[in-house]
């Protein structure tokens, strides 16, 4: 798990992640096969800046509590799907996909859960107000200078060219 | 418009039959749609639907302050109204670093048993009038009304009474609460030999639950199954010991589980959760001071410092979690409710196919979705 | 199990159960018999929630506006103007749309002055949604004919036939448990 971009916190009595979008699925596997077996939940949300998937975690045996959570840009909101890891989270992700607009790749199935099929938009988002239209002065944030996860330090490597 | 939630027939098959259950089915327990195919009496393919009820929790409560917050938690899961506001206030007082009292955490505690057994009560009821068993159903909701009257003489409504908040709880017990609720046990223990007399000790019912809608200990972890459902698979999973909350650490109970993973089984964890309720109950009524604060210290306007919190409670029906992110301000950034029943209707697919369409609804009872917390 | 013994299982199940119901026969019914008989509402449970006048007359209310602002579903409407005699603000207009209100009671918890409260009447239905629109007139006329009410500040308060307001003996109170226990210690030290 070195070599993967993420930072480890403690907050309260939980390990929280935050990984590069990259590396979610390599992290979250990393997780499972550690003994995080048990999907508590997953959560679309909106930052200001982009979209963040975020999942709880918990070990059966082992009684950790883990949250990973990753955020991608609002014009590729592109994350890959772990419904083969826990298959719990399948609807879980539907509905990230169908309030916050989150994409699951390789999901088997991801088609709007809560609400009906004609729907356009995705309600959670924060352009959006609580009736669903848009907000005339709303403009997205700039997206941080220092992203939550730990940038590889390496960028000579070629990464950067 | 089209409409996108049936399923396609296989091309060259003619034997099998695609019929819609719901959404105005009785027995689905609210506004379930399941589009099952048919081979004979065999279900060969099943879909869920959901989403009926829908009304976007999530974003109502971004635009309400978090004192305003905890009525709208209350119509989440309305047949245990007063358990569905704990997660979302645990998560809140972490937040805001709120201590509670110990007095306070035992009356919670009290309530919240309460109110499981009133969920079960329903559960019982409704489920029972699904199999075909009418007389249940009447006994049962005479038992819960004594609870429904202790809580609205104490938290000021019968269903919804939004009583639990920051620090502790709205306001103190009736003078008469120690004394109704001790009453209630009393007599609730009178009752529940009839129910295990008239249901799960009688062969009829046996018959049709035995065996029937089988989950297995991996499938149910996997799917993130919880409550009743997972711990009839033999997974010893109950959020009240896994992390206590409240005054659990304090008290002594069993979690019941059974390997069998079937729908007698799942009833069999109910009936045996109210007999544990009843004991949490009486060890919290010796526990719990006459008198004494029943609320902590919490600032007139709820601030939580910015920051995320993830908690959950073992409700009725499973595990009950609340994400809530804040940014520092009056409003949340973002709340998230994890439901019991929208995790374990997942299960559908695996239980429905090459199950018998009758007993569909048995596994359906077993399973025990509420509709107001599934679609939110 | 042969089938013979399948079927008396059965019938003994439904003998079982016909006993058990053949019990609960004789005992006396769980029936409200509502129209007829009005059930007793606790003063705590919110159903209607109604404006207290003082004993000579004047609002309780002094228009600040909180239960206004902690309002979940922002039925209450406020205006208000300065008190020409004197600080502070008197009410020109107080609305409350019963047909939105979710009954949570938040303004009762966050009135000051225990000048909005919860009765102990229930009789809420109407043939006309508008009627459920209830302007301070009609607030007040049910405050006028609470015999109990309930507020965090004051507790339990009672209006005596003479018109007096009275607080309500501490069986009634929540958290009165205190006081009788006090008693009960006093009684026995005396």
């Amino acid at each position: 798990m070195t070599e993967l971009r993420y930072k480890k916190t403690t907050e309260f009595d939980e390990e929280v992640y935050a990984v590069h979008p990259e590396d979610y699925r390599a992290l979250l596997e990393a997780l499972k096969a550690e003994g995080f077996d048990y999907p508590r939940s997953l959560t679309g949300m909106d930052t200001g800046y982009g979209l963040r998937v975020v999942v709880h975690l918990y070990g059966i045996e082992s009684g950790k509590k883990a949250t990973v959570f990753t955020d991608v840009p609002y014009d590729d909101p592109v994350v890959p799907s772990v419904t083969d890891l826990w298959p719990g989270l399948e609807w879980f992700e539907r509905e990230a996909f169908d309030l916050v607009g989150i994409r699951f790749a390789g999901h088997p199935d991801l088609r709007r859960i809560l609400l009906e099929e004609d729907w356009t938009i995705h309600p959670l988002q924060k352009r959006y107000d609580t009736g669903g239209y848009p907000l005339p002065d709303w403009q997205p944030a700039p997206w941080p200078e220092t992203p939550p996860w730990e940038e590889p330090q390496a960028s000579e490597e070629g990464g950067e060219a | 418009m089209r409409n996108p939630t049936t399923i396609e027939p296989v091309p060259g098959r003619t034997d099998e039959m695609i019929i819609n259950m719901g959404p105005q089915h009785p027995a689905t327990h609210g506004v379930l749609k399941v589009v099952i195919g048919l081979d004979g009496e065999r279900i060969t393919r099943a879909v869920p639907h959901i989403g009926f009820l829908h009304r976007n929790h999530e974003k109502i409560e971004e635009a309400r302050t978090y004192t305003q917050i905890i009525s709208y938690t209350d119509r989440m899961d309305y047949v245990s109204g007063l358990q569905n506001e704990l997660p979302f206030i645990l998560a809140v007082e972490d937040l805001l670093g709120v201590e509670v009292p110990p007095r306070a955490k035992l009356i919670r505690t009290i309530f919240f048993e309460l109110f499981r057994i009133a969920s079960h009560l329903v559960w019982l009821g409704t489920g029972m009038l699904d199999l075909g068993a009418i007389t249940p159903f009447l006994y049962t909701f005479r038992d819960r009304e004594k609870i429904l009257e202790i809580t609205e003489k104490t938290a000021g409504a019968r269903m919804l009474p939004n009583y639990f908040t920051f620090g502790g709880v709205r306001r103190d017990v009736h003078p008469d609460f120690f004394k109704d609720v001790a009453a209630f046990l009393d007599f609730f223990e009178t009752r529940l030999p009839d129910y295990y007399a008239l249901v799960l000790d009688s062969p009829v019912f046996q018959a049709r639950a035995v065996g029937v809608g089988v989950l297995s200990k991996e499938r149910a972890i996997a799917r993130g199954a919880s409550g009743p459902v997972i711990r009839a698979s033999g997974v010893p999973y109950d959020v009240r010991k896994a992390e206590p909350y409240d005054a659990y650490p304090e008290l002594e109970f069993e979690i019941p589980t059974r390997e069998e993973g079937d729908v007698y089984a799942r009833f069999w964890v109910r009936f045996r959760e109210m007999e544990e309720s009843v004991k949490i109950i009486r060890q919290a009524l010796e526990k719990v001071p006459k008198t004494g604060p029943y609320k902590g210290k919490v600032p007139p306007r709820v601030k939580p410092k910015p920051g995320a919190r993830y908690r959950a409670v073992e409700i009725a029906r499973g595990h009950l979690g609340a994400y809530v992110v804040s940014d520092g301000s009056e409003y949340p950034a973002r709340i998230k409710h994890r439901s019991p029943s929208f995790a374990n209707l997942q299960l559908i697919p695996d239980l429905f196919v090459g199950a018998r369409f009758a007993d569909a609804i048995a596994i359906l009872s077993s399973l025990d979705p509420v509709f107001g917390e599934v679609d939110r | 199990m042969s089938l013979f013994a399948e079927v008396w299982d059965a019938v003994k199940a439904v003998a079982a159960g016909l006993e058990t119901v053949h019990r609960r026969v004789k005992q006396p019914p769980a029936t409200e018999f509502y129209p007829y008989k009005k059930p007793e509402i606790p003063p705590v449970s919110v159903q209607f929630l109604a404006l207290i006048q003082n004993e000579d007359g004047t609002d309780r209310c002094v228009a600040c506006l909180q239960c206004e602002r902690v309002c979940p579903s922002q039925v209450i409407t406020i205006e208000r103007k300065r008190n020409p005699e004197g600080k502070g603000f008197v009410l020109e207009r107080f609305d409350l749309d019963f047909a939105n209100c979710m009954h949570c009671a938040n303004c009762v918890e966050a009135c000051p002055v225990s000048a909005i409260v919860t009765v102990g009447e229930f009789e809420h239905a109407v043939y006309d949604i508008n009627f459920l629109k209830a302007d301070k007139a009609f607030l007040d006329h049910i405050g006028h004919e609470a015999k109990i009410w309930y507020s965090p500040k004051f507790g339990v308060e009672m209006r005596t036939p003479e018109g007096k307001i009275v607080k309500a003996p501490p069986e009634m109170q929540p958290g009165g448990l205190a006081e009788l226990l006090k008693e009960a210690e006093g009684g026995e030290g005396a």
